[in-house]
């Protein structure tokens, strides 16, 4: 894929429940936080249906052993300086938020504002047909 | 008995109506239910409070169990900080009264974070290393950011009471 347009989505899978709280659709500022190696991982889901993106997402899952349970969304166009978005493929469509400074309450006020604007997405749940 | 029904059943209407003698005595007995009721605004205030700190390290300790494990969001996450924990008490127990609970998070380091979020653009995090250090960062409203590293030895820092009281004065 190309370079990272300001008006694509960005989807952040979430894996714990700690990340977010469902009840009150909100996304916690810790699910962006950068993991040790310095970046956050996030996918490209732009021109996605909604069922391909929670595919990709299972897929996700699936590599990390862990089960879906929601996904945080934003746009990159909201994703603060100095943080930049840095295609990272493979797996297809991935992404890192990169450029994260050193310091903890910088990571913490950028983390901040990304949750502030990303939107919360939980797992649909399937209908399951009671038998007659 | 709520603090709400305590209020309702000492209140100045109800002791008119109980109280409605004039002798030495009345009004002596009228000045011992009053001194009654305030210590047991007092008391009930204080059950609150304390119920309030136990259901918050109830939720930490939640928290905490679900990220004991290296790994625990699928991204390659440390093991929550036991040291970071006790700080966590530690800070909630020396919170400004009158605060709400923060909700809880561990960090992908393993630090501990104790968030508030009010409404959008006023939220505020503190994260606790276990190292007596509170890294804090706070949207107060628009145009006011805040964000810094403090030690937390005795007490909390000054800054982080002073934003957390901006953001619920």
């Amino acid at each position: 894929m190309g370079p990272i347009l300001p008006d694509e989505e960005l989807s952040r899978y979430l894996f714990e429940s700690g990340k977010f709280a469902a009840t009150k659709g909100r996304v916690k500022p810790g699910a962006f936080v950068p993991a040790k190696n310095g970046k956050t991982s996030v996918f490209r889901t732009f021109g996605m249906l909604e069922a391909q993106n929670w595919e990709l997402g299972e897929t996700v899952a699936r590599e990390v052993q862990r089960t879906l349970l929601a996904r945080a969304e934003v746009h990159a166009s909201k994703v603060p300086a100095p943080l930049r978005i840095e295609p990272s493929e493979p797996p297809p469509r991935h992404a890192n938020l990169i450029a994260w400074p050193e310091s903890r309450d910088e990571q913490l006020m950028l983390a901040l504002q990304i949750a502030e604007e990303a939107r919360l997405f939980l797992k649909p749940t399937r209908n399951v047909e009671t038998p007659r | 008995m709520t603090l709400a029904a305590l209020k309702s059943e000492f209140s100045p209407a109800r002791q008119q109506t109980r109280f409605l003698g004039i002798s030495p005595e009345s009004i002596e007995v009228r000045k011992q239910v009053r001194n009654a009721t305030l210590h047991l605004d007092e008391a009930v205030t204080s059950q609150t409070m304390i119920a309030q700190k136990r259901h918050a390290i109830a939720e930490l300790i939640q928290t905490v169990r679900q990220s004991a494990r290296p790994n625990w969001d699928g991204y390659g996450a440390d093991p929550v900080k036991p040291e970071g924990f006790m700080e966590a008490v530690r800070l909630l127990g020396q919170l400004p009264v009158g605060l709400p609970n923060p909700e809880f998070e561990v960090l992908a380091n393993g630090d501990i974070a104790l968030e508030w979020h009010l409404r959008k653009g006023h939220s505020f995090i503190i994260s606790l290393s276990g190292e007596s250090l509170i890294s804090y960062a706070g949207l107060l409203g628009p145009g006011a950011k805040v964000h810094g590293t403090e030690y937390f030895f005795e007490e909390i820092p000054y800054p982080v009471v002073q934003s957390l009281l901006r953001l619920f004065p």
